[in-house]
């Protein structure tokens, strides 16, 4: 009996615990798919039929039907169906990629230098800022305003700056970054849309990106922070004993390296902005329109149109399969190893 | 490592980046406060040069004229009207509302020339994006399909146009075929016209004939009785499928329309002496209604009424009552217009339903509130001159359906107008609100009388004569109460009055507790907002002053 | 990016060897530590603390709908006030009601957990003199007890005094405290005794046990509380603390999950990828279409659990699990869940993949016991790791919005309405001041939970190292 109890080799547990692992994932393997399945089967029934109980399986219990597909991609496709799937598209990697080319590089150099902003200057910067919204309120003209803020700003730097002896440091920067994502999206939405409306870029997607981009910097700077700072530095030192530019060295050392880990972040990334909802909301109406948008909106007076939600429920899915495909074979290739480790 | 600071110049190229962006933005804060000044003094020059003003007027209605006259000699063959002209049109998101003004667009487009461009959103989203749209001079859209109790905030301010004018110019429309409730207070505010109707919607109680007369019971004419049927029929089976059914169905979740449901049933005990009386507040000082055994009672109802219902009743709206209503696992619903046409749905309604559904006008009470003394007293002549068998009943017409409006600085508002009217004219409208998908409700007398259109919708006889006769007898009452249409009219209602109507479902308040609750957070919100103002907003409503 | 401005700059220091290109990159590398960050910090200046000052001064004002535009006008601290202390405060703290003794042993248990913390504190900072540190919590309880007492009696309205008590005003007073004495040592640090300058840290602490104290105790009051005559809980947690529920009930299970799902998947299992693949799904949905996915899925009547409700629960027909306070908070943290579990999961799944092999053989082969294994081999590689994903879903967990607003409306009553929401509905009735002010007491609430978890977490992972 013991060899029922017996560890196989180093990886591979006792046929037991192997009979209660297969048990605890077939279980969570049923919790993750039966949403799914049930979203699927409902784009495949009739209005009557999911109203007038659970029916389960097709062809037993209901008779498919194409109704809602057809309505969807078919009949609605060109018209409400698909500008909202490229837009989602063009958003969301465009977003993900400039995210991660300014995040990766910033989060680099939160590791290997070190920054001392002085508390001071950023109290009088911040200061300033306010009183020149304040004046500018007050009906005084901006350039005068921008002007005068710059000089006073550059006399008190140079006068009482050098006596500020309280500064920040990398970790207080990297905390900040990261709590510029606490603040709700309800509060920022009202500014951010007015904001994009005096620049005349309200309804675009660029305007859209712009936000994914600033929202989403602080995931990418904290992933790949880890990640760097796991990289041998004897690498980049022996680079630059070689006479290679700091840029160079991040260029063509460091960053293909960290591979593995900016394609998982792209990833985080880009599934963070397929599916975001109230940004979206706000800076978007028709032109720039997205998929999650479309999905609430299948809830109608009549009622949540169950059918048609599940259609661009499966269509939003299908792309982030393939995501899915792609990050895990980065992780069983155990090249995620140092986007984890602090 | 190479330990290096942020250089100052690198401070300072973001701080005046920074600052730039800001700048960029306050011209339009600066700009709305001017504009707020130039208003006033416009107000003051106008009303100084009044006599003025008229001729002008007249000259603009006779380029009007032959605008609208252009118009149908397009639809007869000849030029385009609007040859290029993008019409950009905000509504909520369905098939319903949205659905019909994107069937109807292509025949519009084809005969003026003008492109239609619909955008819809969810309905929860609706309200802000249609205000901070409005507000904006360089708005993105020229029409808004809404809610007509939002008139008051955005025609207060001036978002909107005024489209009397266009109107009084425009024969073909029939504006007189509409009926009087919405000719004269769904689509005006302060006397002026802003909106269009598309849909005429008032609350009636639904009833599934063959259940009642199974059971020996007759449909509803007091909310006691309503309650009564509930609980005798409650768990029988309605659709023939073997599960047992419900009694009444009635959406009651928060964010829904339960604000509209519990003034539906409340309608009957607060108001008794006409119209004009209103059924919110005191037309003397603003003091809330809420607070008084008469909607005390009302809300005992409605919580009655949960167990009665489907399992989530307390967390589903009025879409998912339709849904279960064409089921056929219903006995009783309170809905608006729109279940006569879903009742005749060939695919999605089952047949009970399609041949049982009856329509009976919102039950009331036989106790109605006395303001002076504060309590319910019997109903007789003098308390009730309108009862009908000693009943008292107040046809409550909530929300007041989908209508149409013109953005006041849009620059293509004649062919905006031009498509609305097409919407709204006789030859469209007749047919679209025979249709259940639409979600247009009759709101014209043509609409009432033409039986045949209903007969050729699928409707039998006998249920047209039931469902229109019922529709027609709420919306003739003398006694119709008027949803609330007052400046943050939402924040009362869909606000105030949904959340805590909800944490008396949910046990956290008695039904007197609750009542205490709403009244007290209305005044605070009425005195916050202004006591006069509302009061003369609110008399305005009712045609008091 | 910065092309543009070097080619101008560099204008006249030109060596003839250099081309262009070379003198941009030559440029960018001198100022390559600037280079490399400043783009990241002017979007989020520009992206995210205009946007934040400008919703600090909304916070601060009444904003009405008026003729050509909104009429904004300056308020003061009314909006706050008036959720903390007035008309919304049973909205956002909650009615107090009578705890039960599982309340009140709960309570105990905070209160122990507490006293053990500072007393650990005390005695690790030992750089400070006793009478110093006497002097200063003295101080400390001084000016915390008269705020409070000031506060207590300011809202004492007709001999009734406020709903929360002398401890709640006692953890404002507490805040205030914390202020002064913060803003006194930035000021006059440089003149203070090196025995004293340990003070601000220890004030931080202490500040932060009020309030963790103050938390307990409305829980206590508002979650576990002795039902009414009619059955129903006389205490009714409001919005902070159903935010508080969410996050820490919803960021505990999907870190337990996860970790419990990332080591079993570690070995080497037939279908490992397929599982792999299947556990990331639920992260890769839309948030509102989970909400409508579980929606349909729990529905009692028409949906597919009907059978598994009425057969092994034995609740009928006529059971709605979002109709109960109780259970429509557990059906939303547990949507939640099934989302963010595959989050935690992947990324540790990451670590433990890259968890160094000799270690593992070694303990292996020493005959290591299977905990042994996990507390002295993998718990320590991959805490680092968990405390930063444990930070980051803490961030994401207290701006849940998506899933009780389709799941539940924020229903029965309030009992499922997180702060996001509360902020959310304010805004919709174009209350734009109270929503403001509600997302601003949510960032305090989400820095407060935030710092604290980073301050204390940090040193305990590397302690266990």
């Amino acid at each position: 009996m013991n060899w029922l109890f017996q560890r196989r080799g180093l990886y591979t547990p006792s046929p037991f615990a192997q009979i209660f692992i297969y048990i605890i994932l077939i279980f969570w393997t049923a919790v993750v798919l039966f949403p799914i399945y049930w979203v699927f089967t409902t784009s495949i029934k009739l209005p009557i039929d999911v109203n007038s109980g659970p029916k389960y399986v097709p062809w037993v219990d209901f008779q498919p039907n194409m109704h809602a597909w057809q309505k969807i991609i078919i009949d609605e496709g060109a018209s409400t169906t698909f500008a909202p799937f490229l837009n989602t598209v063009i958003i969301g990697v465009l977003s993900a990629v400039i995210a991660l080319a300014i995040g990766a590089a910033a989060s680099y150099a939160l590791v290997r230098f070190n920054y001392k902003p002085k508390l001071g200057l950023i109290g009088i910067f911040v200061g300033l800022m306010i009183l020149s919204i304040v004046a500018v309120n007050l009906g005084a003209p901006i350039g005068i305003v921008i002007a005068s803020a710059i000089v006073i700003f550059l006399l008190l730097v140079q006068t009482v700056g050098k006596r500020f002896k309280a500064h920040l440091g990398n970790e207080d920067i990297a905390f900040w970054l990261i709590s510029q994502r606490m603040l709700p999206p309800v509060a920022i939405v009202v500014p951010i849309f007015i904001f994009f409306k005096t620049i005349n870029l309200d309804d675009t997607r660029t305007a859209l990106i712009i936000t994914y981009v600033a929202a989403n910097l602080p995931i990418v700077v904290w992933l790949m922070r880890d990640y760097f700072a796991n990289i041998p530095i004897v690498l980049e030192e022996s680079a630059q004993i070689d006479g290679a530019s700091r840029l160079r060295t991040f260029w063509s050392i460091v960053l293909p390296i960290a591979i593995p880990g900016l394609v998982a972040t792209f990833l985080f990334v880009l599934v963070f902005t397929w599916n975001e909802y109230l940004l979206a909301l706000f800076l978007s109406t028709s032109r720039s329109q997205t998929l999650p948008i479309l999905v609430v909106a299948q809830n109608t007076t009549r009622g949540p149109q169950w059918w048609n939600m599940s259609v661009l429920i499966m269509l939003m899915i299908v792309p982030v399969i393939g995501m899915a495909i792609g990050l895990e074979r980065f992780i069983s290739r155990g090249l995620l190893v140092g986007a984890v480790k602090s | 490592m190479n330990i290096k600071r942020i250089k100052f110049g690198m401070l300072i190229l973001a701080m005046a980046l920074v600052t730039a962006v800001l700048s960029a933005c306050e011209p339009q804060v600066v700009e709305v406060e001017k504009e707020v000044e130039i208003e006033v003094t416009r107000i003051v020059t106008e009303t100084e040069t009044v006599v003025e003003e008229v001729e002008v007027v007249k000259e603009v209605e006779v380029e009007k004229v032959v605008e609208v006259e252009k118009i149908v000699e397009v639809e007869a063959g000849g030029e385009m009207a609007f040859d290029g002209v993008e019409i950009d049109i905000l509504t909520i998101a369905g098939d319903a509302i949205s659905g019909p003004l994107r069937q109807r667009a292509p025949d519009f487009e084809a005969a003026t020339g003008a492109k239609i461009n619909i955008v819809d959103l969810p309905f929860a989203d609706l309200y802000n994006k249609i205000l901070l749209d409005a507000a904006d001079p360089n708005g993105e859209f020229d029409g808004y399909v809404f809610a007509v109790t939002w008139t008051p905030d955005f025609a207060a301010p001036g978002f909107l146009e005024d489209l009397g004018p266009y109107v009084e110019a425009d024969e073909d429309l029939q504006w007189d075929d509409i009926t009087p409730f919405f000719r004269e207070f769904s689509s005006k505010f302060e006397g002026t016209l802003y909106t269009i109707p598309l849909d005429g919607d008032f609350h009636q109680v639904y009833y599934r004939m063959d259940v009642l007369e199974a059971a020996g019971l007759e449909a509803p004419q007091t909310w006691e009785e309503y309650l009564a049927i509930a609980e005798a029929v409650h768990g029988q089976d309605m659709n023939g499928d073997g599960e047992a059914d419900y009694g009444s169905c009635i959406g009651q979740t928060r964010n829904g329309q339960a604000y509209w449901f519990v003034h539906s049933i409340a309608s009957g005990y607060l108001q008794s002496q006409g119209t004009g009386q209103g059924g919110f507040f005191d037309t003397d000082d603003m003091t809330p209604l809420v607070d008084s055994p008469g909607f005390v009672k009302a809300l005992e109802i409605y919580k009655s009424l949960t167990p009665f219902g489907p399992p989530d009743q307390t967390n589903i709206d009025v879409g998912a009552t339709r849904g279960l209503w064409q089921a056929g696992r219903c006995a009783l619903t309170l809905d608006w217009g729109d279940i006569g046409p879903l009742s005749i749905d060939t695919v999605n309604a089952v047949p009970e339903v399609q041949a049982n559904t009856g329509t009976v006008v919102l039950p009331g009470s036989r106790e109605v509130m006395d303001w002076d003394s504060g309590e319910l007293v019997a109903c007789d002549a003098d308390t009730c001159p309108y009862a009908i068998d000693g009943v008292n009943h107040a046809p409550f017409g909530a929300f007041g359906g989908w209508s149409a409006a013109i953005r006041g600085s849009s620059d293509v508002k004649d062919a905006t107008y031009a498509f609305f009217a097409y919407m709204n004219a006789p030859e469209q409208s007749n047919v679209d609100v025979t249709i259940g998908s639409t979600g247009f409700n009759p709101y014209r007398q043509s609409q009432f009388l033409n039986r045949q259109l209903w007969v050729e919708a699928g409707m039998s006889p006998a249920m047209a004569t039931n469902y229109l006769g019922a529709l027609e007898a709420g919306l003739n009452s003398p006694n119709f109460m008027l949803d609330l249409r007052i400046p943050n009219g939402q924040q009362y209602q869909q606000v105030i009055l949904d959340t805590v109507v909800s944490q008396y479902l949910a046990g956290e308040f008695t039904a007197e507790e609750a009542a205490a609750e709403i009244a007290s957070q209305w005044d605070e919100l009425t005195d916050e907002l202004g006591r006069d103002e509302q009061l003369a907003a609110y008399r305005k409503t009712l045609g008091l002053d | 990016m910065a092309s543009g401005e070097t080619g101008i700059n560099l204008v006249g220091e030109v060596q003839p060897a250099e081309t262009f290109g070379d003198r941009v990159v030559h440029w960018l590398d001198k100022h390559a530590s600037s280079v490399f960050v400043l783009p990241a910090m002017i979007i989020v200046l520009v992206m995210s603390i205009f946007p934040l000052i400008v919703s600090l001064y909304l916070s601060l004002t009444r904003v009405k709908i008026a003729a050509g535009g909104f009429d904004i006008t300056f308020v003061g601290l009314v909006n706050f006030n008036k959720l903390i202390f007035g008309r919304e405060q049973r909205h956002t703290i909650g009615k107090i009601g009578e705890p039960t003794t599982f309340g009140w042993v709960m309570f105990a248990l905070v209160v122990l957990f507490l006293a053990w913390g500072v007393t650990r504190l005390i005695r690790k900072r030992t750089n400070m003199s006793f009478g110093a540190g006497l002097g200063a919590t003295g101080l400390f309880i001084i000016i915390g007890l008269g705020v409070g007492y000031f506060l207590f009696n300011f809202y004492t309205i007709e001999g009734e005094p406020p709903e929360m008590g002398f401890l709640g005003m006692l953890a404002w007073g507490s805040f205030c405290a914390f202020v002064v004495m913060r803003v006194l040592v930035l000021i006059f640090n440089r003149f203070l005794p090196p025995t004293v300058k340990g003070v601000g840290p220890i004030l931080g602490r202490l500040v932060a046990v009020t309030i963790a104290l103050y938390f307990a105790w409305i829980t206590v009051h508002t979650f576990t509380t002795l039902p009414n005559a009619e059955g129903n809980p006389t205490g009714i947690p409001g919005t902070i603390f159903i935010t508080l529920y969410f996050v820490i009930f919803g960021v505990a299970l999907q870190y337990l999950i996860g970790l419990g799902l990332a080591l079993l998947l570690t070995g080497d299992l037939f279908g490992k990828r397929f599982f792999r693949i299947t556990f990331l799904l639920p992260m890769m949905i839309t948030p509102v279409g989970v909400a409508y996915m579980f929606r349909m899925v729990t529905n009692t009547s028409i949906g597919p659990l009907t059978p598994i409700f009425r057969n092994v629960f034995g609740v009928g027909g006529d059971y709605s699990w979002a109709a109960q306070a109780g259970s429509a908070r557990v059906g939303v943290m547990l949507a939640d869940v099934w989302q963010w579990t595959p989050f935690i999961f992947i990324v540790l799944i990451a670590a433990l993949e890259g968890m160094a092999q000799d270690q593992r053989e070694a303990a292996l082969v020493d005959g290591a016991t299977s905990w042994q294994f996990f507390r002295y081999i993998t718990l320590p590689q991959i805490l680092p790791v968990s405390t930063t994903i444990i930070l980051i879903r803490l961030i994401e967990a207290f701006k849940i919005i998506d899933l009780p607003f389709v799941m539940t409306r924020g229903g029965p009553g309030t009992a499922t309405e997180p702060m996001t929401l509360h902020a959310y509905q304010a805004f919709k009735a174009s209350d734009f001041g109270g929503s403001a002010a509600v997302a601003y007491l949510l960032l305090f609430l989400a820095t407060y939970v935030g710092l604290n978890f980073i301050n204390n977490t940090r040193p305990l992972a590397e302690e266990l190292s």
